[in-house]
């Protein structure tokens, strides 16, 4: 946990670009085979090896897209319970259909029970619990998945350039950051020394 | 424990994506609907790329299907066959290699070109060659979860280790 301080960044940009792209309609076609989780992911790893000054670790990497997916999941599940409350009549509706399609080969008395326990899983309020914490597990499983590929994919090629940088920093030390008090060369001196005679 | 979690959430996933073909055993349609409604979000559900079950729809494609299963297997493999047999452990850290970006990278390039060839209708794979390359995609992609979710425990448990000795060092406790 040594960049802690690129965790929140990472985390918030890819997790909501993600919840906004999966809930706009349009865009929402690339949840398909759960595209926009693995890419918000992707985007959280990729952002946190990037502005990183240490080594990330393929926990960091586990941290940072558990957070996006879950802010991710957060906006869809709260976008599509604004859309859901719109049509939950009609949601109701094809569940008691479901059910009575059914109902000429149960007997009566476990017809009775199963009836209840229908109604009972059609409240919409029940119903979008249980939508609410499946939208947030698969949004933070997935994007959990993206997040490490996209560690173990950048994280080698940006502790190379990490380490160039950090070459180039030692070779040139002098010169870029010079420490006061300490002399360079004779014309850095405010008061150059005399020469003798 | 934290990773026996993670593999009864993933399996719990994948008996939801065969809770229709249940349904229709038990006689309950409504149960598939919920599963179908649940899942409607994430995957497109044609039924010419989907499997049947005595002609029942699975509620995910054969793709989306092979993804669940191999996350399912990766995790499970990493967690039990791999430490069981092979002694394979994280290592508090883990930090990444050149040899596991190859790994992950053959399985992503065959999905991710195959995802695209059949989406701009270059070709039609048949479903078990979808199912195949979703399997091997899930299977890579379980077991980097399994070693993420391992590393952020013990990194975590490490920090609340060194939380309590600097606590004690300064004299709180």
């Amino acid at each position: 946990m040594e960049n802690r301080e690129h965790y929140l960044k990472s985390f918030l940009i890819a997790g909501l670009l993600m919840g906004a792209l999966s809930s706009i309609p349009g865009f929402n076609l690339g949840n398909c085979c759960c595209l926009w989780q693995w890419l918000g992911g992707l985007l959280s790893g990729w952002i946190l090896c990037r502005s990183a000054k240490k080594p990330v670790q393929m926990g960091e990497g586990a941290l940072v897209g558990l957070f996006s997916g879950l802010i991710g999941g957060m906006l869809f599940s709260l976008m599509s319970a604004m859309s859901f409350y719109m049509g939950a009549g009609d949601w109701n509706a094809t569940m008691t259909e479901a059910f009575h399609s059914s109902g000429s080969e149960i007997p009566p008395e476990i017809q009775e029970v199963i009836e209840q326990a229908m109604q009972w899983i059609s409240h919409p309020g029940l119903l979008l619990s249980i939508g609410m914490f499946f939208f947030l597990l698969v949004f933070a499983i997935m994007s959990m998945i993206g997040s490490l590929i996209s560690v173990a994919i950048f994280e080698p090629r940006f502790a190379l350039k990490r380490m160039r940088q950090e070459m180039k920093l030692k070779v040139n030390a002098p010169e870029q950051f010079p420490v006061p008090g300490l002399m360079n060369r004779e014309s850095d001196l405010i008061f150059p020394r005399k020469k003798e005679e | 424990m934290f990773l026996l979690l993670l593999q009864a959430l993933t399996g719990a996933l994948i008996l939801l994506i065969y809770l229709p073909v249940i349904a229709f055993w038990l006689g309950i349609p409504a149960l598939a609907h919920l599963a179908y409604f649940l899942f409607a979000p994430f995957c497109h559900q044609l039924p010419e790329r989907s499997f049947h079950i005595s002609g029942v729809q699975l509620c995910v494609c054969a793709r989306c299907l092979g993804i669940y299963l191999g996350i399912f297997a990766g995790t499970l493999f990493y967690g039990v066959i791999a430490k069981v047999f092979f002694s394979l452990k994280a290592e508090k850290g883990t930090k990444v290699s050149r040899t596991l970006r190859n790994i992950i990278l053959i399985p992503l390039l065959l999905i991710v070109i195959d995802g695209l060839l059949n989406s701009l209708g270059v070709i039609n794979s048949p479903g078990w060659l979808r199912f195949l390359f979703g399997t091997g995609f899930g299977f890579m992609a379980g077991w980097l979860l399994g070693m993420g979710v391992e590393d952020l425990i013990k990194l975590s448990a490490d920090r609340g280790v060194r939380g309590k000795n600097s606590a004690c060092a300064s004299g709180v406790n």
